[in-house]
């Protein structure tokens, strides 16, 4: 080896480096001479000195004599095309003019291209050059195609042509980029026609392939299609094929071009995605918005083949005093084995696609059967089909015995009893929403009739006609949802100006409005809700208590009405504790106030409850006194601290004489009992002068304030003690000259 | 140097006559006296290296000088041991380098004289394509015009033939 160059292996300029090989020294002379102002030249004088000298150096480009003695060019070029790194290094093969084999022999052995022997070395120069130019293009493309593999490798992902014989378009014609082979589980050597990737597919999905794919083809439409399939070794994989026709000159389509990928990883991702999106999280049952597709489709296919489409709407029974006491995870678990046991009433299927509703049969429509959480406690069983009434009800039927077994949560035994309310698609409503709420009307209606029952809608339910079953239902609602507010209406003792209690007002902020107690309290005990109602209030009013006694030193009574529901439980004595204790107020800050009807009514049973209480510290008030039949003798043993003169006789004072004679017997009657009295319903002043006249100092009404809400009491108060001093001064003066009339106790 | 039957001098340029017994010549052509080495062919080796200029002409004839020698050499061995295999390579050596210093007549009849050897070598048993004759005459005229270029380069060297 000659060598021109200062080095071999450090060449840090930019010229290219040639293998120069020629036995002939003349030759050898003078193309290093031609090539020298343009690259770096090594020269070789045979193939063997060549060889020995590629194992430790590479050339940029190798410049090769045709016809030499030992191993000649061709040989040389055929054992360095073998070498490792020197698979796409240009080879030039120099031969004579007329040397025709030479040429096609020096293609065989791997050679670039070939240069016929001339004194024109200019030529060789620029030969070289384009050779070099297209070796760094070709190196460039090479490095290219390789990082499009390795993108393609990444992102699963390869390329095919698909040239079909339009008379048997599933034969032969695909090719596959070796990327693609790869997405199919195979190496780049293996042969995959269409038929062998046909044959990774369910039988199913094999049979709607082939029928879309040949309308595909008549269509002459792009291709766009994410198909399972399971590979050669086992794997399940969902492959996305995208290709667009390709068209020949005359405007036929002649194949298509495109790409698969595997898309199992994003589809997967989609699939949790979507059943995120429509799966209630502590339960997995569907939620409110997947309920509300499925049975939009129910009734779509209802209305199109005369079906019949049951909405069971399911509540448990008195799920808020689970929640209440064993606390919000075993109403959670609570709620889980609910749904578990609601998931085996009904053939519920967890998932449906629009695609398996379409390409399905004519009884796909079942797959739309489940059992929905809407929220809460409540449940919903969409049977897609039923006969008539009797199916839904069977259902129902077994909804309630399911849960009729005890559930064990928080290591306690529960009973987990359900209302159901049923609606059936024509008849009680021709869309979800009607069907929804006529369910829930059903519903509630089960609840009044005593819970752990179904109700089948019916128009009669409506009795109130339907304002006031909508009513029911959204009173029902309103608890559930903190709608219930208790303003506060003062009592004041107008002898002192002084505030000595509050009675409790309830109030139903039902949207923009503010509902009063008339309106929906005798609902409410007509439907029992007014038991949870009472219950509320009787918390609320302890931390109201606890809240103004920290904010003005509040350390009277709130007065909250009790309807006879509440002395029919034998828990009420628990229930003002619960109510109290979390606040941390004595019980005496409750007074509980009983309706003198009530009272009497149910004396027996009350009268226990009513010494437990009277021990707890609990006052009790006797309201509407003067209405009702008391019993004198019982007056004098009942455990009471206060007698409410009604409104009706405060309303009559210096109207009619005998309102101002019932009121003097009251306050005698109670003085002498040893009782409060206090006249609600004040609202003049006279009416104040004449019930103060009479001994009753004591009011509650109008004339001092309107119930307001309980963040607005510590300014009342405040603006009371400073305005009415006057007053009450005057009437305190009066009271002295009118001894017999006595004091409000 | 010119050749006619008689190697002849003009201007310190040796010439040779032309035809050469296998050249398809009308059968009445004179001889005509052309250069060994062709000028032309001498004035692209010298532009070949600018900066070189004669000393580089100097350099590549006396190199080829020494390859002649060599593959004459080899040439006659080859021919007196009848492997005219041999006598092929060399030729085919010859023929570009001899192209290269502007001997293009000797060049021509390296590549007349290989076509031959490969036409023979390639029919076997050998047929008319090339008889013994003329096998013998063309090796004849190989020797005869490479001892030709020999001296017209020796003597573009100016160097006298040893």
């Amino acid at each position: 080896m000659r060598s021109r160059t200062p080095s071999l292996g450090g060449h840090v300029n930019e010229r290219s480096r040639v293998l120069l090989v020629d036995d002939d020294d003349v030759n050898l002379m003078l193309t290093r001479v031609a090539l020298s102002h343009d690259f770096d030249i090594v020269e070789a004088t045979g193939g063997e000195e060549a060889l020995r000298l590629l194992r430790g150096w590479t050339p940029d480009l190798i410049l090769l004599d045709a016809r030499m003695p030992g191993l000649d060019g061709f040989e040389t070029c055929r054992e360095l095309r073998s070498m490792y790194g020197f698979e796409n290094v240009p080879v030039l093969m120099l031969t004579g003019l007329d040397d025709e084999a030479s040429i096609q022999r020096a293609f065989q052995a791997g050679a670039t291209d070939f240069f016929v022997k001339s004194t024109q070395w200019s030529l060789l120069v620029q030969r070289l050059h384009y050779m070099l130019r297209a070796a760094r293009t070709n190196r460039e493309l090479e490095r290219s195609k390789a990082n499009l593999a390795r993108a393609q490798d990444l992102a699963r992902m390869g390329s095919f042509d698909w040239w079909y014989d339009p008379a048997e378009p599933f034969g032969h014609g695909l090719e596959l980029s070796e990327q693609a082979l790869r997405v199919f589980g195979y190496g780049p050597d293996d042969l995959l026609g269409v038929r062998d990737i046909l044959r990774m597919m369910s039988l199913q999905d094999r049979r709607d392939i082939v029928r879309s794919l040949r309308l595909l083809l008549r269509n002459v439409s792009v291709i766009a299609n994410d198909v399972p399939m399971q590979l050669a070794d086992g794997r399940e994989r969902v492959i996305h094929v995208e290709a667009e026709p390709e068209f020949a000159e005359h405007g036929q389509c002649i194949g298509y071009k495109g790409i698969v990928q595997d898309v199992t990883d994003r589809r997967h991702a989609e699939d949790s995605i979507r059943r995120l999106a429509s799966t209630d999280a502590l339960t997995t049952l569907p939620n409110r918005r997947q309920l509300m597709i499925r049975a939009e489709r129910a009734l779509e296919f209802a209305r199109d083949r005369g079906f019949s489409v049951a909405l069971l709407m399911i509540d448990l029974d008195r799920f808020k005093n689970i929640n209440d006491t064993l606390g919000h995870f075993a109403g959670d678990e609570l709620l889980i084995e609910v749904s578990q046991r609601l998931r085996s009433c009904v053939r519920h299927s967890d998932q449906f696609t629009d695609g398996l509703i379409e390409s399905a049969g004519a009884r796909t429509h079942r797959a739309l059967e489940a059992v929905a959480r809407l929220g809460g406690d409540e449940f919903v069983a969409l049977l897609p089909e039923v006969h008539d009434d009797r199916d839904a009800e069977r259902v129902a039927q077994r909804v309630l015995d399911a849960l009729r077994e005890p559930v064990y949560v928080a290591g306690q035994e529960c009973f987990a009893t359900a209302s159901v309310g049923i609606a059936v698609f024509p008849r009680d409503g021709d869309n979800v929403a009607d069907l929804l709420r006529n369910a829930d009307v059903a519903m509630y209606a089960a609840k009044t009739a005593g819970r752990n029952a179904s109700v089948i809608y019916s128009p009669r339910l409506a009795g109130r006609g339907p304002e006031g079953l909508l009513l029911e239902t959204a009173l029902h609602k309103a608890l559930e949802r903190n709608e219930l507010q208790l303003h506060y209406q003062p009592k004041v003792d107008v002898t002192t100006a002084r505030m000595v209690g509050v009675e409790a007002l309830m109030r139903w902020q039902r949207g923009d409005r503010l509902v009063p107690a008339g309106e929906f309290i005798p609902l409410a005990e007509e439907t029992g809700l007014i038991v949870p109602m009472t219950e509320w209030a009787l918390r609320e009013a302890a931390r109201q208590a606890r809240v103004w006694q920290d904010a003005f030193g509040f350390s009277e009574s709130i007065a909250v009405n009790m309807p006879s529901r509440m002395f029919h439980r034998s828990d009420l004595v628990q229930q003002i504790h619960a109510a109290v204790e979390p606040h941390g107020v004595p019980p005496r800050r409750l007074l509980l106030e009983i309706t003198e009807g009530t009272l009497m009514t149910n004396l027996d049973q009350i009268l226990p409850t009513l010494h437990q209480l009277n021990e707890l510290g609990v006052q009790i008030s006797v309201d509407d006194f003067g209405t009702g039949y008391s019993s004198l003798a019982y007056l004098t043993t009942l455990p009471i601290s206060e007698v409410k003169i009604d409104r009706s006789f405060v309303q009559k004072l210096g109207v009619t004489p005998k309102s101002t004679a019932v009121i003097t017997t009251i306050v005698a009657l109670a003085r002498a009992l040893g009782l409060r009295v206090i006249a609600e319903g004040v609202e003049t002043l006279s009416q104040q002068n004449i019930l103060h006249r009479q001994g009753c100092s004591h009011m509650q009404g109008f004339l001092f304030s309107r119930p307001m809400p309980g963040d607005a009491m510590p300014a009342w108060v405040e603006r009371f003690s400073s305005t009415s001093a006057m007053s009450a001064a005057g009437l305190a003066e009066e009271a002295a000259a009118q001894p017999d009339a006595g004091g409000g106790v | 140097m010119y050749i006619g039957h008689t190697p002849s001098r003009i201007a310190g340029r040796a010439t040779l006559t032309s035809p050469m017994p296998d050249e398809p010549t009308p059968a009445a052509a004179a001889a005509i006296e052309l250069p060994v080495l062709r000028p032309a062919s001498l004035d692209a080796l010298r532009a070949l290296d600018a900066r070189g200029g004669d000393a580089f002409v100097h350099r590549v004839l006396n190199t080829y000088l020494t390859s002649l020698d060599r593959h004459l050499q080899k040439a006659r061995n080859a021919r007196d041991t009848g492997h005219l295999g041999q006598v092929r390579a060399e030729a085919h050596t010859l023929k570009s380098s001899s192209e290269s210093i502007g001997a293009v007549e000797f060049a021509r009849h390296c590549a007349l004289l290989e076509q031959r050897l490969r036409e023979r070598a390639e029919h076997h048993p050998p047929t008319s394509a090339i008889s013994e004759f003329d096998l013998e005459q063309a090796l004849n005229r190989f020797f005869d015009l490479a001892d030709v270029v020999r001296g017209a380069v020796v003597a573009e060297l100016g160097r006298a033939i040893p």
